[in-house]
């Protein structure tokens, strides 16, 4: 691997606020650190799991809850393709050796109020572990988790009549507690 | 420079805020080969460019509707943001961006753009180059090496779904089609005088029940 052109690690969000606050741009250019990246020692089953804890949510929810889905029958058009996703992680979880999947770790702990509330968390949690998985074919299992749940959060805000894509960069969120970078 | 810079600059002031980047905060490179990633950020850049120099042009016909020329402003304004970004990550690694195309008759993945008049033929036609875009960051997995660069295609690959989500509900396309995925597929070089036109095959799309999402060929 090349040598790093960039500062060693991204700015925390909490961090990014901070310095917002504190004063304008080429304050937060010379102030900005570099924060150590907490899960760059994780193995790829554990970074998996993380990720597979929120993606199991998602399908569960969209099959089982239909009634706290999005309007319309959009919660059962999102059910195959989480669920599909779902397996794919399970797979390469197995292919790895895993013989079951990573326990839950922080999912337990959420405060969500419909199922729709996991997909920010997902891309959020994807986004930070993404550039810490081994493979090629890892990184972009995680590409397709990340891009599925923001097409999904684009279609409840157009048929909702909301702007379905606000953002040029789809960060996501963390969880409360999770340690790891998005942004 | 870490994403999050990046990030806050283009949110809070544009292209304006990238160029007035002060020159301390470029770190010091040698010059360096093309890489694997340098190639990928170039064509990928390309391909933004590409987007972009469309939606400037479908915006300008007369057969769109408030809303869906509301969605076309913005999305060309992320696509503005996409090729700043990378532009500036390319410029860290030692390589020069492709130059700003403006002749949609010099870019092969707007071939066929001019003959689009109604406002569905023009969404059929932006639905399919959101596809490559999407196609082409799933493939640039395998090229992506610089943490920061990894995480920012997530982010804008996560974009250009909601483009194209977006466009192909306002497309009239169900929502059980309209989010799927599209298969994974490298973006060619930016056009060149060297280049000789190629044809690209429609990216086929996967994790879906259903084959078909009702996406127009014609950039194809």
């Amino acid at each position: 691997m090349p040598p790093s052109y960039f500062t060693s690690s991204p700015i925390t969000r909490r961090r990014l606020a901070a310095l917002t606050a504190a004063g304008g741009s080429a304050f937060l250019l010379s102030a900005c650190g570099s924060d150590a990246d907490p899960n760059a020692d994780k193995s790829d089953v554990e970074l998996l799991g993380l990720i597979r804890e929120l993606q199991a949510a998602l399908a569960d929810g969209y099959d089982q809850r239909p009634a706290d889905a999005p309007p319309g029958q959009v919660s059962k058009a999102f059910a195959p393709q989480t669920k599909a996703l779902l397996g794919e992680l399970d797979k390469a979880i197995s292919d790895l050796g895993a013989s079951q999947p990573p326990d839950a770790t922080f999912s337990a702990n959420l405060d969500v109020g419909s199922v729709a509330d996991y997909e920010p968390l997902l891309i959020g949690v994807t986004n930070a572990v993404v550039p810490d998985l081994g493979t090629d074919a890892l990184r972009q299992l995680a590409y397709r988790v990340t891009a599925a749940a923001a097409g999904r959060i684009a279609a409840t805000a157009q048929i909702a009549g909301e702007d379905p894509a606000p953002e040029a960069f789809v960060l996501g969120e963390l969880p409360p507690g999770f340690e790891g970078v998005s942004s | 420079m870490s994403t999050s810079r990046r990030q806050f600059l283009l949110r809070s002031a544009g292209v304006a805020a990238t160029a007035g980047l002060p020159g301390s905060l470029l770190l010091a490179t040698t010059a360096l080969a093309a890489t694997d990633e340098t190639d990928a950020l170039v064509n990928l850049i390309g391909l933004e460019q590409a987007s972009a120099l469309m939606y400037t042009t479908i915006g300008e016909k007369s057969s769109l509707s408030p809303a869906t020329k509301k969605l076309i402003n913005a999305f060309h304004d992320q696509e503005e943001a996409h090729v700043n970004a990378f532009s500036e990550a390319l410029k860290q690694l030692g390589e020069d961006a492709p130059q700003t195309p403006t002749n949609v008759a010099d870019i092969n993945e707007l071939k066929g753009l001019g003959q689009a008049k109604s406002e569905k033929d023009l969404l059929g036609f932006a639905i399919a180059l959101e596809q490559k875009l999407v196609a082409a960051y799933l493939a640039a997995t395998s090229d992506f090496e610089t943490g920061d660069v990894i995480r920012s295609g997530s982010q804008v690959a996560a974009d250009h779904m909601q483009h194209l989500v977006a466009l192909r509900i306002a497309n009239q396309v169900p929502a059980s089609r309209a989010i799927v995925l599209p298969q994974p597929k490298a973006a060619s070089p930016p056009p060149s005088s060297d280049n000789p036109s190629s044809t690209d095959s429609t990216s086929t799309d996967s994790t879906s029940t259903d084959s078909s999402t009702g996406d127009s060929t014609a950039a194809n």
